[in-house]
């Protein structure tokens, strides 16, 4: 195993090897002395965005939309043996999640640390995927599909996607709709396991209080060898405007529930220039609409928002915006006062003494957010698939300045880069 | 030695005010909490309009503004209010957390700074014009919020199908009281009864604090014994509030009394009879089923713990019986599980299924149940359920939450056991006491929420439910 980097991060009492693997794959091992659990944290960079892509023998192929998020519940089969039972036996928690852009799995033990370690490497890298399984998970999948339509903030969550989208795949949710989960064969998640799922394209994170020398000797043992190659995947062409300014649907709530969201023209690609997005963006949307804002209190007080507000930002190498929902009995309202207010803070920028403040708090929150093995080990795969270092937040928080923030409202917080989607009661 | 290991210290402040603390150097924040618990009555709505109210501002922050920049400026802590239930039980929560000091940048002293915040929003409560109880316009706002969310209930189906159930089953229960109320209970609430009910809880409730992380014991410990063995003794705050419709504190601030304390009273057993079953339908795409079981609440820590690995072999998991046989061999639910309510003496099985495969789930619920009531386990089930949750008490040392709620879970069942030793009376679990806890479980209500083409006449005793 070639160790990569040693990093040593003092403000929060953390020290990370990364290093790589014979077959390419990254792998990021964090000591935590006295602490009883380890954690296990395995992923790459695949999700239901991916639905057509060429795959690295050069041909083009097309999968169902939800194919990533089905991949990823067939691993857990397993081959001889359920995963679940494996796990189960050694006492662990553990899952897996898709997401837009990438899938990972995890497990988290206190006392089983190798023998899980050995399960999650085996069950990601050799599944075994036939119709006969595919089908019999087709149901199960339907259900889960079927509980996240039901729920009002899931289904709005992609109703503003689809406001904001012409193309991009994050207009359909991680899980596809039931027609694309009923059309779903072995072969198209046997294609997307053979082009997506290659040793030099995973990212392990591994947090314990365990040795790291001998962790990184098991990891080089249990990895697969190397399988070169390169899938790439295909988006559709996406204007850089929103697909509409606004949309709406019937839908059984008792209050409609109002999105508004502003979107980049485009994503800023991985690495420190995604980093630098997600910075601003989330310290600008604290900035904003935080309960320390003006706007806050001043949207309380007139009754536009209640303690159903809240806000929210996305960003990824080929997407990113920010967005506000909370339920409304006057979405127009709703939507003109926020879009008015997010004018006015593009226009004039935040005042230095909110700024500082905000920053200090970000600040706390991160440094005191990593505190167990699990959620160490989680946010330094976050941060491999994200192609940054682990705790380069810190870094680019410090640095970022009043004048950034500014600069980012001005360009990001444009009406005319805004969409609302609203779920209305039926009449 | 670890925290797996550890006991908290535990201190009577005053009576029926309990301190438990268990300091950590390790971890990077502070979690301290403090419960007040009167019992689930018909002050529960007012209750959680005052947690909401008294978070609108403070005598020296006094806006909501105000309160979050005061805790931006502390580097981020949290300082909040909530209200909710346990068993029969209604708690009013204060919740503090901050960045431990030794990870602030200049080592800056922030913690006490930040108990005082959560202790000003409590006794120092913003006053409306001419020293009225509270701001007339914060309380009518606060007031149309709290009637919003109960609208909204229906918004949310998982919480929605288990409120009307529990409504259903335990009809003429404290338990059927959620913290919200109904409409006609919050519409009838006034500025007076929110300030009844604060000093009531000030004065009389029962109260267990817990701190865990990084921070000084002698230094909390004094900080809270100045607060509590003054409580009551500052609770008016300048209101007036001689137009109290009510209540034992009516007519001004109570003098300092703590033996007044009381605490609440474990839930009285029920003995169900022959199933009953109900059946709601709403716009809904998945169908949600929730069945009832009624069990005698288990006396002493080793019927607790077989009771506990009962529902774990049952429903406690991904490893447990009704997800392996419901979801995994017939495909019939993406999701089930059961949750046992050891001191109301109660188990809920929750699932998430295709309407039209209602009876064939409700079925093959009861019949697991039965089966485990019959001794049919086998030992590699209930490995796993020990495995399952040994995994789960060897971890809690790494968290401060689960080590706070351990702790305070312990206190309330009136134990006094580390992880460790929980863990080791777990272990010590004989699969026939599983199988006698089992024995004990009476089905008593099912309840479906299904979409507006499900089966109408699912149940065998249909009984329409009003939304």
């Amino acid at each position: 195993m070639k160790i990569l980097q040693q990093i040593r991060e003092a403000r929060m009492d953390e020290e990370v090897i990364v290093a790589e693997a014979a077959s390419g794959m990254r792998v990021a091992v964090a000591r935590k002395p006295g602490y009883s659990t380890a954690a296990g944290y395995f992923g790459l960079r695949f999700g239901s965005n991916d639905v057509r892509f060429r795959s690295p023998e050069g041909g083009e192929v097309q999968v169902p939309e939800g194919s990533a998020h089905y991949l990823e519940h067939k691993l857990f089969e397993g081959r001889e043996e359920k995963v679940f039972d494996r796990f189960g036996k050694l006492g662990a928690d553990f899952n897996g999640g898709t997401g837009f852009s990438s899938t990972s799995y995890y497990f988290v033990s206190s006392g089983a640390f190798a023998p899980c370690l050995e399960v999650l490497l085996d069950f990601v890298q050799h599944p075994m995927i036939t119709e006969e399984r595919v089908d019999k998970e087709r149901g199960i999948i339907e259900q889960e599909v079927r509980m996240y339509e039901d729920a009002p903030e899931w289904r709005g969550h992609f109703l503003l996607h689809r406001a904001l989208y012409h193309q991009h795949p994050i207009r359909v949710s991680p899980g596809g709709p039931v027609s694309e989960v009923r059309r779903t064969t072995a072969a198209h998640l046997r294609a997307c396991f053979d082009a997506f799922y290659r040793p030099h394209r995973m990212c392990l994170a591994l947090a314990g209080d365990f040795d790291p020398q001998q962790v990184l000797d098991w990891v080089e043992q249990w990895a697969d060898p190397a399988r070169p190659g390169q899938p790439l995947s295909l988006a559709p062409e996406e204007p850089a405007t929103p697909a509409t300014d606004w949309l709406e649907e019937e839908f059984a709530v008792s209050r409609p529930h109002v999105w508004l969201g502003w979107r980049e023209g485009g994503g800023p690609g991985l690495g420190r220039p995604l980093l630098q997005q997600r910075v601003l963006s989330g310290l600008a949307m604290d900035l904003l609409f935080e309960d320390s804002s003006v706007v806050h209190e001043a949207l309380y007080r007139e009754g536009v928002i209640d303690d159903s507000f809240g806000a929210h930002s996305s960003y990824d190498h080929d997407w990113g915006y920010v967005s506000v929902q909370g339920l409304s009995d006057d979405p127009e309202r709703f939507a003109a006062r926020l879009r008015e207010e997010a004018a006015r803070f593009a226009a004039e920028g935040p005042l230095a003494a909110d700024f500082e403040r905000v920053r200090r708090a970000a600040w706390g929150a991160t440094v005191s957010g990593c505190q167990t093995p699990a959620s160490l080990a989680g946010s330094v795969l976050h941060s491999l698939l994200a192609e940054v270092e682990p705790f380069e937040y810190l870094d680019v928080l410090a640095g970022v300045r009043r004048e950034d923030v500014a600069e980012w409202a001005a360009r990001v917080l444009d009406p005319a880069q805004s969409a609302v989607a609203v779920l209305r009661p039926p009449k | 030695m670890s925290p797996s290991q550890t006991l908290p210290d535990h201190l009577e402040l005053a009576p029926e005010v309990h301190l438990l603390t268990l300091p950590e150097p390790r971890f990077k924040r502070v979690l301290l909490q403090v419960h007040f618990e009167r019992p689930l009555d018909a002050d529960t709505p007012a209750r959680s309009l005052l947690a909401q109210v008294l978070q609108q501002g403070s005598a020296a922050y006094p806006s909501r503004r105000a309160l979050a920049r005061r805790q931006e400026e502390l580097f981020g802590a949290g300082v909040g209010l909530d209200s909710g239930r346990v068993a029969e039980s209604s708690m009013l929560s204060l919740t503090c957390g901050c960045v431990g000091e030794r990870f602030l940048p200049q080592g800056e002293k922030i913690l006490a700074d930040v108990l005082g915040l959560g202790r000003e929003l409590l006794e120092a409560p913003l006053r409306g014009a001419g020293g009225s109880a509270c701001d007339a316009d914060v309380f009518a706002r606060e007031q149309a919020q709290m009637l919003r969310q109960i609208d909204a209930r229906s918004d949310d189906r998982s919480a929605y199908a288990f409120y009307q159930f529990v409504r259903q089953m335990c009809a003429d229960e404290p338990f059927a009281r959620f913290t919200l109320g109904t409409r006609a209970e919050a519409l009838a609430l006034q500025p007076d009864d929110l300030e009844r009910v604060r000093t009531d809880l000030l004065a009389r409730a029962a109260v267990q604090v817990v701190a865990v992380g990084p921070f000084d014991r002698g230094a909390l410990r004094a900080q809270l014994q100045e607060w509590f063995a003054n409580s009551g003794a500052n609770l008016g705050g300048g209101a007036d509030c001689s137009n109290n419709r009510g209540g034992d504190s009516g007519g001004g601030a109570p003098p300092a009394d703590p033996s007044r304390r009381e605490v609440v009273a474990r839930p009285q057993p029920v003995t169900p009879g022959a199933l009953r079953e109900f059946h709601q339908q709403m716009s809904i795409d998945q169908a949600r089923l929730l069945l009832g079981f009624r069990f005698p609440a288990p006396q002493d820590a080793c019927a607790m713990e077989a009771m506990v690995l009962a529902n774990a072999v049952y429903g406690g998991g991904l490893h447990g019986r009704l997800f392996q046989v419901v979801r995994e061999q017939r495909s019939l639910a993406y999701g089930i599980s059961s949750s046992p309510y050891l001191v109301k003496g109660l188990m809920v099985v929750s699932a998430g299924i295709d309407a039209a495969a209602h009876a064939g789930v409700r079925d093959e619920v009861l019949h697991q149940a039965g089966e485990m009531a019959a001794g049919r386990i086998e030992e590699q089930e209930l490995a796993m359920a020990k495995a399952s949750i040994l995994n789960g008490l060897r971890g809690l040392g790494d968290s401060a939450g689960s080590l706070a709620r351990f702790h305070l879970r312990e206190f309330r069942l009136g134990f006094q056991r580390s992880p460790e030793q929980r863990a080791a009376q777990i272990d010590a679990v004989e699969l026939d006491q599983v199988a006698a806890a089992a024995s004990t479980w009476q089905a008593d209500c099912s309840y479906l929420l299904s979409g507006d083409d499900g089966p109408a006449s699912a149940a065998t005793s249909s009984e329409e439910v009003s939304a």
